[in-house]
């Protein structure tokens, strides 16, 4: 499978996305059309409203998403900051963290500040083994492996085999490249 | 000899025709003649709920007469005339206003005119139709985000929830005052809330911003975290629930038909 993302546009479906009617049917469309693609990049570009029951039903199939097939990303972009906002009011209540890529830069959302460092730590490495990024943060292992597993369920990150490991089994963590960045001003 | 005229049902409105006082008087029961009057020349005040109240009840008469007429006499006072103008038009075919056709005046008070909603998909339509509006009406985004997320929503809450009636919810918005509050109003005539025993117990369960996973407990806490002052007012049956980000009350009153929830948003 190619990393290649493939973008969703929202805007497709109007720049009002509301009713929970509409969120499971964009939703399904969204995983019926990206289920071959390396990677997804939901954008939300021209998207002025999208109410909390619209976002919770597209929420819900996002994190499927990402556990049905995690050796791919999936992000959200060009979300406005009222879309943000309602976003992270219902990921907070289902317990879900998403990743979004604003200005370049990739944020989780629903996530903790600590999550965000990590994830900001990470992207710098690019690809990275656990204990690369321990170091550089400085903490343990084991405390760093919850943050790893949250930030590859929130589909920011893919991990692999390390073909180079001499001992044992290894795992290569990796963060979206430059074609996943969609640029400020883009939308 | 031609037909004999047909006997009309008279609707007088008087004073201040909002919220349960606008119910009351428009969603009673009906007489059973083809020809509606809705005689409004000593209407002071309407807001959101008349509108949408109105709208119901028009819709209500027109599928029971299909060949039916409702004419509304506005009021006499320039100022609820062009208010209900505004709420009631574009006017559905066989119901006339005054003896006046200005259907093309901008709007200022009806951001959203009274607007039967059939379905989902009507309902975000609605919303879409409330945001261009608010652009229209230079309303700060924040504020129009929110109100074009309620019309949908709330709309489709009724669509979804007003059992016992096949009678399709009607949505209204307004922008009023000096600090141009924005009302969304959606009326739907369901009998699950307005009569069960104890309608006031059943709104209470409704839209609590500490446990509630709908809508609505959402539109406080979006408020609230935008430092806007917003609220919800449900009135269903003998109840009536006022509900802020920090504080409820529900009251008991007389009598309403349906479920009428607004959504109020200042500044």
């Amino acid at each position: 499978m190619s990393m290649t993302p493939v973008t969703y546009p929202l805007r497709n479906y109007g720049l009002v996305l509301a009713t929970r009617e509409l969120g499971a049917d964009v939703a399904e469309h969204l995983r019926a059309n990206t289920l071959k693609s390396g990677g997804v990049i939901v954008d939300f570009c021209d998207i002025r409203v999208a109410s909390s029951p619209f976002l919770d039903e597209l929420a819900c199939v996002l994190r499927a998403m990402i556990a049905d097939t995690p050796r791919r990303f999936v992000l959200l972009a060009n979300l406005n900051e009222d879309l943000a906002d309602t976003l992270e009011l219902v990921l907070q209540r289902r317990d879900i963290v998403l990743t979004v890529v604003r200005d370049g830069k990739l944020e989780t959302v629903g996530g903790t500040r600590q999550l965000d460092e990590t994830l900001a730590e990470a992207d710098v490495l690019g690809t990275f083994t656990a204990a690369d990024l321990a170091e550089r943060l400085e903490l343990k292992l084991p405390n760093l492996h919850q943050r790893l597993a949250q930030l590859t369920a929130a589909g920011a990150l893919v991990r692999s085999e390390d073909p180079s490991a001499k001992r044992g089994r290894r795992l290569l963590f990796q963060t979206p490249g430059l074609d996943y960045r969609v640029p400020a001003g883009s939308c | 000899m031609g037909p004999e005229p047909a006997e009309s049902e008279w609707l007088s409105l008087v004073g201040d025709l909002r919220r349960r006082v606008a119910l009351q008087c428009l969603l009673g029961e009906s007489e059973g003649h083809s020809e509606l009057v809705v005689f409004a020349p000593q209407v002071e005040r309407v807001d959101a709920v008349a509108g949408a109240a109105l709208r119901v009840r028009i819709d209500r008469h027109l599928r029971q007469f299909p060949d039916g007429r409702v004419m509304i006499e506005p009021p006499t006072r320039s100022l609820p005339a062009e208010h209900l103008r505004e709420l009631i038009t574009p006017l559905p075919e066989g119901v006339t206003f005054g003896e006046h056709d200005r259907e093309d005046e901008i709007a200022r008070f009806a951001l959203v005119p009274a607007t039967i909603v059939q379905d989902h998909e009507a309902a975000v339509a609605a919303a879409g139709y409330a945001l261009e509006a608010c652009e229209h009406a230079r309303i700060a985004d924040r504020r129009a985000n929110l109100a074009a997320a309620a019309v949908a929503e709330l709309s489709n809450n009724a669509l979804q929830h007003a059992a016992g009636s096949d009678q399709a919810p009607a949505v209204a918005v307004t922008v009023s005052g000096r600090e141009r509050v924005i009302e969304v109003a959606v009326v739907d005539l369901g009998t699950g809330i307005s009569s069960s025993e104890r309608p006031a117990d059943a709104l209470t369960h409704i839209a609590s911003p500490e446990h509630g996973n709908g809508f609505l407990a959402d539109f406080l806490r979006r408020g609230s975290k935008r430092d806007l002052d917003v609220s919800i007012e449900i009135l269903s049956g003998t109840a009536t629930l006022r509900r802020t980000w920090a504080a409820h009350r529900t009251e008991n009153g007389s009598f309403v038909p349906g479920t009428t929830v607004v959504a109020r948003i200042a500044a």
